[in-house]
């Protein structure tokens, strides 16, 4: 139901896929996050921004489940998700990715797609030795897996291992195993740091083309402001842990507080 | 002459099945799946158990019927006495019940072991690395004591433990029958392991060992990954347990405490197998295996005496028995630090999980077609 | 309970403390748990063995016992008194020695290739398994079995058979008790290495490097400390404790088991581990109450435990309250028992700043 209202109302802040309520968490002394309440629309692709330190990836890991605050709620879907397991929030829809990248260093880059397919009967290592058992759904993962290589231009390091990746394209690895996931809402973590300007605008075609075609929602944390905001929807800016200015991303990054959180350090 | 050649075939051969059963088990855990575990035999141990004593029970039960002096007590209280006469008056003339044994002690021992493994996953599950090791080491020494006192299980004298059935003397040769069983058991195990890791569930273990907050953003569920790991290597511990009880090679003809929780037999033995032949290399592991066994340590065990008079240089006066004692260790240390030192990978190293012909794919989607020969 | 009820499990006690504290010693300093430790006791023995033997023969010492008297105390030396002195020496350098070996020829080339603490443990286990094979081959040398039959001959205190070792005890007496000289060393011992250890670490410039090395290895660097040799010299103290206490196995083996190159090591090394790990492997006099403790529990408690239910079969299975004293430790005090005081303590100290 609420998919439909959403396709009606493209574009609309009606629908709210994600909500977080006053998050507070603590480490130690350290107020990593002081009651953050921001709003992601269905379909939207919103941006979060702030310096180093002020507690973007600490909402992420509160997000999805990797932290539990100490205050505060986080609703997705009109749910309350607050302290529920991390994969147990990925198979509700939610997926993310990681500042620092965590391939699975053994694996080849095509197995590292493979195996983030979504969580299924195909990965039941009880009926593993019969290959009738996920043959159908490997099939399909392997396909969607290329495309999505192709997709990154990482099609040539397919049978490479995760561990001979440049930091770029452990970075690319990272945003195409979140893609193999099949989720509603994605969260990147800086999904272009380190990445040269050119693959940068392909990624964000990408997540354009990803939110046309499947509705797909995006928040996504990036450094490189110039680049992230023109294909941005919304943008929040955070600075020690509170929100300092909210609304579309020209009227954000001309704001005065934000200028000064970057400039402050 | 010829003779005693086929025999020490047989003893080796037997040597490299069950080698090859017990550390792939620990390979799928420690290698695939990075759980350290130090406590390998006690999950070996299991299948011994089904063997000497579970098996015995039930062959008892029904030879209690026709044969004189045979009762499902006697197979405890006078051990010795009530196998010998079921092994020489009742399994040789029942083979068919003997196959049928040998095929509920598989089972049995795979679920045994299993539910061990379970068991041990519990703590698994919030421990990581050497404090894990430390453990699991631990908790197999705490149940070695209990088995080793514990007469309805291991017998009145822990030394000696209980005489097995002997399975297969319904064969001509049972001891040429068990190396044969011995190594069908083996194979099937290697192809089992072989599909285990080239399926989507297989490419799992290692993708949640490489990285558990990757694994669980994308959705896995690693408390039951890595709770599977731990069951299936621990069933195949158990199942090698079985094999070596039943293959009068491996554990002559009896099973004892101080034999089947024997640490460096089945703990540290298939941890320098599985790190010579390479962490999650099922073939590393069975290449490993041959290799050691064919070419050294195994013969040495065998015929130490012999060897130690051929190698030991009379002037120094070295006790022979300690010789082949201290070959023996020697061996194991040398294996364990040469190969982390040289060689960290193994001989052959973690391959990929080849689910389906790969290149297939690749060509038809994303590279161009394959250029014709000029 | 009489006081020689009390004797086997005070020295069983210290000897596990002994070993213990050396396993926490050389796990804080390189995160490596070291499976070869217990067995720095059994070389040490042997060296040490070998070396009053040949003292005993060299100078044909035979056993007359001698009684002597100290205050009130009368004791009786089965040798004399300076043979043990050198044999303790040799003992505690030799454990010291190997540990050292293991520290620079096995630990630190590995760790430089970037081996995981786990690989390092399993390397331990290695280097253990080669020094086993040393005995083996060192102990079964005609040259000395020669000695120790030409030295059995003189004093008749050592058990040979398969290699084993067995030195008579001396007794001392205390008015009418007696307490035997293993025991009394064992625990005079205990306490001296805890008082040492604890002002080394806690008084002495090498503590304060050795803590700082611990606690942010990069900055002890740039401090100009030479962590590595703070360390080395860690291992090297947790090996000389190990071979006093291997010294101390010779005489106690009416306690223990007779010397063998797998024995002791096989029957203990998990309840020092046990020890280790109950008491906190972060945490040095943890370590000692804790090997304390385990030895406690499963040589008076357990005993005591199966008289009171009149169950006397409990007794066998004293391994397995230490193997629950470790499973609980681990899944909920990973840190051992010494670090619950030691964070109250924290919290008192620092709970202004939260
Ligand atoms: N696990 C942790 N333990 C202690 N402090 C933490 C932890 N994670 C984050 N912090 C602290 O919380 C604050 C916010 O960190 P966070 O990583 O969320 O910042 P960020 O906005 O993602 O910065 P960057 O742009 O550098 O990625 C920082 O002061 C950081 O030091
Ligand atoms: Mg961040």
């Amino acid at each position: 139901m609420a998919l439909q209202m959403t396709e009606k109302e493209e574009g609309s802040a009606s629908d709210i896929i994600l909500e977080t309520r006053n998050i507070v968490k603590r480490f130690g002394g350290v107020v990593a996050l002081a009651g953050v309440s921001i709003k992601i629309p269905r379909r939207w692709i919103v941006l979060l921004i702030g310096p180093n330190g002020s507690g973007k990836t600490t909402l992420v890991n509160v997000i999805t489940g990797f932290l539990k605050p100490e205050e505060g709620k986080v609703i997705y879907e009109g749910r309350d998700i607050t302290g529920v397991e991390p994969h147990i929030i990925t198979r509700m829809g939610i997926v993310r990715t990681f500042q620092i990248p965590k391939p699975f260093i053994n694996l080849t880059v095509l197995e590292n797609l493979l195996a983030a397919y979504p969580p299924g009967p195909h990965e039941n290592p009880y009926k593993a030795v019969s290959k009738r058992s996920w043959v159908k759904t490997e099939e399909e993962a392997v396909e969607k897996a290329f495309d999505i290589l192709k997709a990154l231009g990482m099609e040539r390091a397919w049978d490479q291992k995760a561990s001979e990746l440049s930091g770029a394209e452990l970075k690319l690895l990272e945003v195409g195993r979140a893609l193999m996931s099949g989720a509603k809402l994605m969260i990147l973590d800086e999904p272009a740091a380190g990445v040269n300007p050119t693959k940068a605008h392909e990624i964000f075609s990408v997540i354009r083309k990803l939110r046309e075609e499947r509705g797909i929602t995006f928040l996504i944390i990036e450094h490189r402001i110039d680049i992230a905001s023109q294909y941005v929807d919304y943008t929040y800016a955070l600075h020690l842990g509170r929100l300092i200015s909210q609304g579309p991303p020209q009227k954000v990054l001309n704001d005065k507080a934000v200028i000064e959180s970057y400039i402050g350090g | 002459m010829m003779a005693n050649f086929a025999v020490l075939a047989e003893q080796i051969l037997s040597f490299i099945g069950i080698y090859y059963i017990v550390s792939i088990g620990l390979n799928l855990k420690a290698g695939h799946m990075g759980i350290p575990d130090f406590g390998h035999a006690m999950f070996f141990a299991m299948g011994g158990i089904v063997v000497g004593n579970i098996v015995a029970h039930i062959a008892a039960a029904v030879a209690a019927k026709s044969v004189p002096g045979v009762t499902v007590a006697g197979v405890i209280a006078s051990n010795t006495k009530t196998l010998s006469i079921m092994n020489t008056k009742f399994f040789p003339y029942h083979p068919l019940l003997d196959i049928g044994l040998v095929i509920f002690a598989l089972v049995l021992s795979l679920i045994l072991g299993g539910i061990l493994g379970w068991i041990a996953s519990l703590p698994a599950l919030r421990l990581r690395g050497e404090f894990l090791a430390i453990l699991l080491l631990t908790v197999a020494e705490g149940l070695r004591v209990i088995f080793t006192y514990t007469k309805s299980l291991m017998g009145s004298t822990p030394t000696v433990g209980l005489s097995t059935p002997a399975l297969f003397s319904w064969t001509h040769n049972s001891g040429l029958a068990a190396t044969i069983f011995t190594i069908i058991v083996a194979l099937i195990v290697y192809v089992y392991v072989e599909r285990l890791h080239n399926s989507p569930a297989g490419r799992l273990f290692r993708a949640a060992r490489d990285d558990e907050d990757a694994a669980k953003a994308l959705g896995k569920n690693v408390v039951t990954i890595r709770r599977d790991a731990m069951i299936i290597g621990s069933a195949l511990a158990g199942l090698a347990g079985a094999v070596y009880a039943l293959n009068p090679f491996l554990g002559g003809g009896s099973v004892a405490a101080v034999s089947i929780f024997n640490r460096v037999w089945w703990t540290f033995w298939p941890w320098a197998l599985i790190i010579l032949g390479g962490m999650a290399s099922n073939r590393g592991t069975g290449l490993a295996t041959i290799i050691v066994g064919v070419s050294l340590i195994w013969p040495v065990r065998l015929y130490s005496f012999k060897v130690a008079q051929v190698l030991h240089a009379s002037a120094l006066g070295i006790n022979p028995d300690q010789f082949a004692n201290a070959l023996e260790y020697a061996f194991i240390g040398l294996i364990i630090l040469i190969v982390q030192a040289v060689l960290p990978r193994g001989i052959i190293p973690e391959y990929p999980s080849r689910t389906l012909p790969f290149e297939k794919y690749a060509r038809g989607k994303v590279l161009p077609p394959k250029p014709k020969e000029e | 309970m009489n006081f020689e009820t009390l004797m086997a499990p005070l020295y069983y006690a210290s000897i596990l403390s002994l070993l213990s504290v050396g396993i926490t010693l050389s796990y804080m300093t390189t995160k490596v748990f070291n499976f070869a430790h217990v067995r720095y006791a059994t070389v040490a023995a042997y060296f040490a063995a070998a070396t009053m033997l040949s003292l005993v023969v060299h100078y044909h010492i035979t056993l007359n016992s001698s009684v002597r008297t100290l205050g009130g105390m009368r004791y009786i030396l089965p040798l004399p008194g300076w043979i043990y002195a050198v044999g303790f020496i040799v003992a505690s350098i030799v454990g010291g020695l190997v540990s050292i070996l293991l520290y620079y020829a096995v630990l630190k080339p590995l760790e430089r290739r970037g081996l995981s603490p786990l690989a390092l443990m399993i390397s331990t286990l290695g280097f253990d398994f080669l020094l086993v094979a040393f005995l083996f081959i060192f102990m079964s040398e005609k040259p000395i079995i020669n000695l120790a039959a030409k030295a059995s001959s003189l004093i008749g205190a050592v058990n040979f058979a398969s290699l084993g070792l067995d030195f008579a005890d001396e007794y001392i007496y205390i008015g009418n008790s007696m307490i035997r000289g293993s025991v009394l060393g064992a625990l005079i011992l205990a306490v001296v290495v805890t008082i040492v250890l604890t002002f080394l670490t806690r008084k002495t410039k090498l503590g304060v490097m050795m803590r700082s090395s611990i606690e942010n290895p990069n900055l002890a660097l740039v401090l100009g400390i030479n962590v590595d040799r703070v360390f080395a010299i860690a291992w090297f103290i947790a090996g000389l404790i190990a071979g006093m206490a291997g010294f101390l196995m010779l005489f106690g083996t009416s306690f223990l088991k007779f010397i063998s190159p797998t024995s002791p090591y096989n029957s203990i090394v998990v309840s020092v581990f046990a020890g280790a790990i109950v008491g906190g492997i972060f945490n040095v006099e943890g370590s000692i109450g804790g090997g304390f403790l385990i030895g406690l529990i499963e040589k008076l408690f357990v005993p005591w435990l199966a008289a009171v239910m009149n169950a006397p079969g409990l007794i066998k299975y004293n391994k397995v309250f230490s193997m629950f004293a470790v499973a609980l430790t681990l899944l909920f005090i990973p840190e051992g028992l010494a670090s619950i005081r030691f964070r109250r303590f924290r919290r008192k100290t620092t709970g202004g700043e939260i």
